[in-house]
């Protein structure tokens, strides 16, 4: 993980013009670096790659849309080495530009190729682009507000209790883009939130959502929030404050930024996000097994896929569970 | 053009490029880059391109060129596709190269910064930095392996300096790879027709024309051709390269009508004229001219170039006369060399033969197609290698086997690392030779140098002479694969030369060049003592505050490199021969009056003309060490052969120029 701090020591780090670099991942195969240049003072990824690679990822680089404070170029260092770099060009987006940077390195770290690194790293680019496209001007939308507000809430009231809270961080995967929004060692749970004001459907937005092929439970969690403006209820920005207070451990708290980015929480719009106030009307929860309606991959005719339906809340009936029976399932001492 | 032809030529161009790429682990869209500067430089179109890409969105550039004239700054881009034939390069697409290219311009400044010193793109931006203050234009080429649909852009401005646009297609790769002549033919129209006298000819195969053309328009055809205009000139290959001569700029700024009078004008040949005619049909003035070549007067038309540009004078009233000379094209090869040779006989030029058909690459070709060379790798299989005389002879001759298998045994007989190109052959031997610093002038001067040698010295080439000759390639690839894992980069071949060059130094050139050709490659001592001098010879080379490839150029970089304190190791020094390896049998009476003039001068002497030189600072340092080398091998009886005999001459006598006395050490003995 790399933070502020690291930047801060690569900007003082030199007097002279040039960059100073830092290697990250220094267990990885692949040249990873942060850099700084001088006197300018731009933050920097860098990835070093081969001639091969860089025959592979230049059309895409191409092709790419432009972001307004990012830049993503491919430059030839000497004879068949390359370097990608990923720029940071506006201060606008310098604290997403520290998640941003350690999300890409991550992912980079652990691929098996040269190649397959720099098609991961300018993947993630244009993800991060594509999220930072969704929540350009007015934040994020009503409704990834309050799914945010939901998996946030959840997080709070039945993950931090239940496990040590490096763990609990570590779970909350939703802003991840994975199947379920928590991952956790006994359970998955697919949090549901919404607004409306008395539900009769729960939205599932693909098929391996709701898959349990790998024998964990899951569990469907389903938040049903009044919002107002400026009511009596709890702004997301005070939500994520009262999680921050709780984070006692700096390797927690630090992803936990970083995951609030990667949601799309970015830092500089917190403003927004000030009117909305949430009331918590109940919750209700369901294991998600044998007899729950639902479609999976498996049942599926090949060529069928990216599945979203819905499911009658009131067909759920027999497989509700209690919020202590949750509880325990997070902790993994259900059963 | 038969559409045939262009498939075969595409397909084969792909395979070139893939087996090439495939050898050095590089990119293929570079490879073909590198490709096409060959032939640019070989064309006379740019010079001194260098690879360098970048990319960022809306911006892509693969290389870029500063012209050592400093006439323009020249920037390409690639565009190259696997299955060439399957599409056409667009309108869309090919501006959309330019578009991206031209981005590079407005961007450089801002790209510099977040480059480390001295990778390919940071020398670039500073390059283009230093250029544009300067340049009088800029060129755009954007190269690409299929065929276009669409000429070039037409010519723009940047900052108020012209910007002009060079498509490289396909077609016209492939039309400039078979004509045999070099790029588009030039073709000049006149606005008023030039009235002209025209000569009675007999022969059926030209006719001459005299004229007078004004400089100023014989100037902007230069301007804007340049040393192609010069290509069939014997002069342009030599160092006179569209120099300026003094005199004849003094009288274009001085007396600029009374140039007619002074200047012997200029000798130009034409395919194809259209003239105006009079009643009787016999022309009185030109309209225009097809595939103008200026074959003596190369002097004149650079000095009127440089006055209009430089001196920004506008020739107002200066004319030309220029005797014309409209020739068969199929006949123009024979006749136009007889034409500037004729025309130069009164000045002393060196006629050297730069074409193909040289008897020494008749001969290399034919003694090296005969020799096996020993299996190197255990499997016993035996193979040649295949010197290019022209190119494209290796592939024509691959293409020459129908099936697939027959073009397989030959690709094992003959595998693409074992090819050689004239140039090629040039710089391994001046490596060897130890000329490093012509080496990195570039393919093109280097062998205009290495035929000049080859000249005077005239070498007898027989087996022995292409085995060594092989062997200083074998040499050479050796130390390249060095370079390259030391990271020497796009300086990879100014450090491979210099390296092997410092070796053969430190060596005295005893390295056993028999040796390597019978085991097909290096001993372990030879690559270790490489790789202990690679990082050294970058050191010395490459340095923050300098334009590598500038300085690799200077004799002072080989001063430099070859003081590098440095010396054998004990394990190669011991695998080194008795005698220095020629790579030529030593034929030439030159080296044996030499042999004897050195053994007349005492080793006392030579011993004294080194001190001489080190405390007065005079003379280069390679030339101190020869004197010492030579002094310590008399003194020890030994003798001093062939070219180091010759060298040392030449060192002597220059230190007699520079005021050397050497002082009678013995009252009996003669000085010579």
């Amino acid at each position: 993980m790399i933070d502020e701090s690291v930047w801060q020591e690569l900007e003082a780090h030199q007097q002279t013009p040039g960059r100073s670099t830092r290697r990250l991942h220094a267990d990885s195969p692949h040249d990873i670096h942060v850099s700084v240049t001088h006197p300018a003072l731009r933050r920097m990824l860098l990835l070093g790659t081969d001639a091969r690679t860089a025959d592979a990822v230049r059309q895409e680089i191409q092709g790419l849309p432009a972001t307004r404070g990012l830049q993503l170029n491919l430059s030839s260092v000497s004879g068949n080495h390359y370097e990608l770099q990923v720029m940071l060009t506006d201060d606008e987006l310098t604290e997403v530009f520290t998640p941003l940077v350690s999300d890409i390195a991550e992912v980079v770290r652990d691929a098996p190729t040269t190649e397959t690194a720099a098609e991961a790293a300018v993947r993630r680019y244009v993800r991060w682009q594509q999220l930072l496209r969704s929540v350009s001007r007015e934040g994020l939308s009503r409704q990834a507000r309050c799914g945010l507000f939901g998996e946030l809430h959840f997080l709070l009231e039945y993950v931090l209790p239940a496990v040590d809270q490096r763990i609990a961080v570590s779970s909350w995967t939703g802003p991840r883009q994975t199947n379920q929004d928590f991952q956790l060692p006994g359970a998955a749970v697919e949090v549901k939130a919404t607004t409306a004001r008395s539900p009769q459907t729960v939205q599932i937005a693909s098929e391996r959502q709701l898959d349990t092929a790998d024998s964990t439970s899951l569990v469907l969690a389903h938040v049903v929030l009044d919002d107002r403006q400026r009511g009596l209820g709890m702004s997301l920005n005070a939500l994520v404050d009262e999680i921050r207070a709780l984070l006692t451990s700096p390797s927690a708290s630090q992803r936990f930024e970083s995951l609030l980015v990667q949601a799309g929480y970015l830092p500089n719009q917190r403003d927004l996000y000030d009117h909305d106030r949430y009331t918590l009307r109940r919750s209700e929860f369901w294991t998600v097994g044998k007899g729950f309606p639902r479609i999976t991959e498996a049942q599926l005719p090949p060529g069928v896929g990216n599945c979203t339906y819905t499911i009658d809340v009131s067909a759920l009936a027999a497989h509700s569970v209690t919020a202590e029976t949750v509880l325990d399932l997070i902790r993994g001492t259900h059963g | 053009m038969a559409e045939h032809d262009l498939y075969e030529y595409s397909r084969a161009l792909v395979a070139d490029i893939q087996a090439l790429t495939d050898a050095d682990d590089g990119s293929n869209p570079n490879t073909f880059t590198q490709y096409v500067f060959e032939i640019l430089e070989e064309a006379g179109v740019s010079s001194d391109a260098a690879l360098a890409y970048y990319s960022s969105r809306g911006l892509e550039i693969y290389g870029y060129g500063l012209p050592g004239d400093g006439s323009s700054l020249d920037l390409y881009t690639t565009d190259f596709s696997l299955t060439p034939l399957s599409s056409k390069l667009t309108k869309a697409e090919s501006d959309g190269l330019f578009r991206r290219l031209f981005a590079f311009l407005g961007k450089h400044g801002a790209i510099r910064p977040h480059q480390v010193d001295n990778t390919d793109v940071h020398d670039m931006c500073v390059g283009a930095e230093k250029a544009l203050p300067n340049v009088p234009k800029i060129r755009l080429f954007a190269l690409s392996n299929r065929v276009s649909t669409t000429s070039a852009p037409e010519p723009t401005e940047f900052q108020g300096i012209p910007v002009s646009y060079e498509l490289w297609d396909l077609a016209r790769l492939h039309r400039h790879e078979t004509s045999g002549s070099i790029g588009e033919p030039i073709k000049v129209t006149f606005a008023h027709p030039l009235p002209c006298l025209a000569a009675h000819s007999e022969e059926p195969n030209y006719s001459v024309v005299l004229a007078v053309i004004p400089g100023r328009q014989l100037a902007e055809l230069y301007k804007e051709h340049r040393t192609r205009l010069l290509e069939l000139n014997v002069r342009s290959f030599l160092q006179a390269r569209g120099a300026v001569n003094k005199g004849i700029r003094e009288t274009l700024l001085n007396a600029p009508g009374k140039f007619l009078a002074y200047n012997n004008g200029v000798t130009a040949t034409a395919s194809d004229v259209d003239f105006e005619t009079d009643e009787a049909g016999s022309p009185v003035a030109i309209r225009s001219m097809t595939g103008l070549q200026i074959v003596n007067g190369g002097q004149t038309t650079a000095s009127l170039h440089h006055v209009l540009t430089r001196d920004k004078k506008d020739l107002d009233g200066v004319h030309v006369q220029m005797k014309l000379t409209i020739v068969d094209p199929a006949y123009l090869s024979e006749i136009v060399p007889k034409i500037s040779q004729y025309s130069n006989t009164q000045n002393k030029v060196t006629l050297v033969d730069f074409s193909s058909n040289h008897e020494f690459h008749v001969a290399f070709e034919r003694v090296s197609r005969s020799l096996w060379a020993p299996a190197a790798d255990g499997s016993g299989q035996e193979t040649r290698w295949f010197y290019e005389r022209a190119r494209g002879q290796y592939t024509d001759k691959s293409a020459e086997y129908e099936t697939r298998a027959a073009q397989r045994k030959f690709k094992l007989i003959t595998p693409t690392r074992q090819r050689l190109s004239k140039s090629d052959l040039a710089t391994f031997v001046h490596s060897w030779e130890q000329l490093p610093y012509w080496v990195s002038r570039g393919a093109q001067k280097n062998f205009a140098h290495f035929m000049e040698r080859i000249e005077k010295s005239d070498p007898v080439v027989d087996v022995q002479y292409c085995k060594r000759a092989i062997a200083t390639a074998l040499l050479f690839q050796a130390a390249d694969r060095i370079a390259r894992t030391h990271s020497a980069g796009s300086h990879k071949r100014l450090i491979t030369t210099y390296t092997v060059a410092r070796l053969s130094l430190a060596a005295e050139k005893r390295i056993d060049l028999d040796r390597i050709w019978n085991e097909q490659g290096t001993t372990d001592a030879l690559r270790d003592a490489l790789d202990e001098l690679c990082p050294l010879i970058m050191e010395t080379v490459i340095s923050a505050d300098r334009h590598v490839s500038e300085w690799a150029k200077k004799p002072d970089c080989w001063d430099e490199v070859s003081r590098i304190p440095w010396t054998l190791p004990d394990v190669l020094a011991a695998e080194l021969t008795a005698e220095p390896f020629e790579i030529a049998s030593p034929e030439s009476t030159e080296s044996d009056e030499a042999e004897a003039a050195v053994e007349d001068i005492p080793s006392e002497e030579w011993q004294a003309l080194a001190d001489w030189a080190r405390e007065g600072r005079v003379l280069r340092a390679v030339d101190r060490q020869v004197a010492d080398r030579v002094a310590q091998r008399l003194s020890q009886g030994r003798r001093v052969t062939g070219a180091q005999a010759r060298q040392a001459m030449e060192v002597y006598e220059e230190a007699l120029r520079h005021g050397f006395h050497p002082v009678p050490v013995d009252l009996d003995h003669e000085t010579a």
